[in-house]
């Protein structure tokens, strides 16, 4: 089985190591959110009760992987992406960036895939749809864009929905054309085909 | 012309989580529901604690409550879902999360929908209570909050 292969449950995945930052300003959300990731094996995990903690971490630390809250008072989680993105030291500037948010209209969605993140995921969390996006985001072999617009991972995308071999394709998955509009809260399979990027020829 | 450099990301995430060692990936996720389950008493405090505000502060009752911020509402709405991780009924996060709906729309029209909010925190109150109403009867809870919703916008134009 290749390395980007989806992976059985049976298979082993290694939390121990993985250097990971948690970031929500609802200390009890931060709490799921840590209680979830430990769950898995993790031990380092720093807990950031803001974007400008993360950030202080994100500079003086290699890390592995960043979840945050997308809403936040001052830096929200999509600016904080938008900073990893662009200003962070050079070693953590590309790393998996996962935005959880309790509403997600269109817009949100959207704002998140182009601040640079890799993954939006609807709260309330569950432990399989973050370990799903973390084996996601561990299998891809995403390109990374850098220009002017933007700085992250390739967002181009079709009408997809997940992976291969992942369950939760919808018969409506999201055009790519995507407005301003204000519509109803997305759900966790419209978020994802929105956030999964297939690379296409220009 | 914006110039685009499009290069290979290094999958450092791939190499530590693959090393043949750790948790299998469903014992790992089990673990995790163990721990998660852990915090259902403090949750489901926080929600009780933040449906009384939603009441005390916004409902129907309430005196002066249109001079109140549609944002603080919002917040509290989101902290319901923030909050309904690890406890039942997952209906709770529903109508909290069609609040937000219903908020984001009353903030982009720039004028609150008091009967739709007020149907909401009734909706909020009921979940919360402990009253068994069944999956079926939650997901017609949740739906006509979705018609009211509809309803409203459509009005609203």
């Amino acid at each position: 089985m290749s390395s980007s292969s989806p992976k059985p449950p049976w298979a082993k995945v290694n939390f121990e190591d993985l250097s990971i930052v948690a970031v929500d300003d609802n200390q009890q959300a931060l709490d799921i959110l840590i209680q979830v990731i430990s769950g898995f094996g993790a031990k380092k995990v720093s807990r950031c009760l803001s974007a400008e903690e993360a950030r202080k971490v994100l500079t003086d630390n290699q890390i592995d992987m960043v979840v945050t809250d997308a809403m936040m008072p001052s830096i929200d989680g999509y600016d904080l992406t938008r900073w990893i993105r662009r200003e962070a030291p050079e070693q953590n500037r590309f790393i998996p960036v996962i935005v959880v948010t309790g509403h997600t209209p269109r817009r949100d969605v959207v704002k998140a895939r182009d601040c640079g993140a890799n993954y939006i995921i609807a709260k309330p969390i569950t432990p399989k749809t973050i370990m799903d996006r973390i084996l996601w985001v561990a299998r891809e072999d995403r390109m990374g864009i850098d220009c002017d617009s933007y700085v992250g991972p390739d967002r181009r995308f079709r009408r997809l929905g997940p992976p291969a071999g992942m369950a939760g394709r919808r018969s409506g998955d999201l055009n790519d054309e995507i407005g301003a509009a204000v519509e109803p809260n997305m759900s966790q399979d419209e978020i994802d085909s929105v956030m999964k990027p297939q690379k296409v020829t220009v | 012309m914006s110039v685009v450099r499009k290069f290979k990301i290094p999958n450092r995430l791939r190499a530590a989580l693959f090393t043949g060692e750790g948790k299998r990936i469903d014992e790992a996720v089990a673990d995790a529901e163990i721990g998660l389950a852990s915090l259902a008493e403090a949750c489901l405090a926080a929600v009780a604690e933040s449906i009384s505000r939603i009441e005390g502060e916004f409902g129907a009752q309430v005196a002066g409550r249109e001079k109140r911020e549609m944002m603080d509402l919002y917040r509290l709405s989101t902290s319901i879902i923030d909050a309904c991780a690890p406890i039942e009924p997952k209906a709770l996060a529903d109508a909290a999360r069609s609040l937000c709906d219903v908020l984001d729309y009353a903030m982009d029209a720039g004028r609150w929908d008091w009967p739709a909010v007020d149907v909401h925190i009734d909706a909020l109150k009921l979940l919360g209570s402990g009253i068994a109403l069944g999956e079926e009867g939650e997901r017609q809870l949740i739906r006509s909050l979705e018609k009211l919703r509809q309803h409203r916008e459509a009005i609203a134009g």
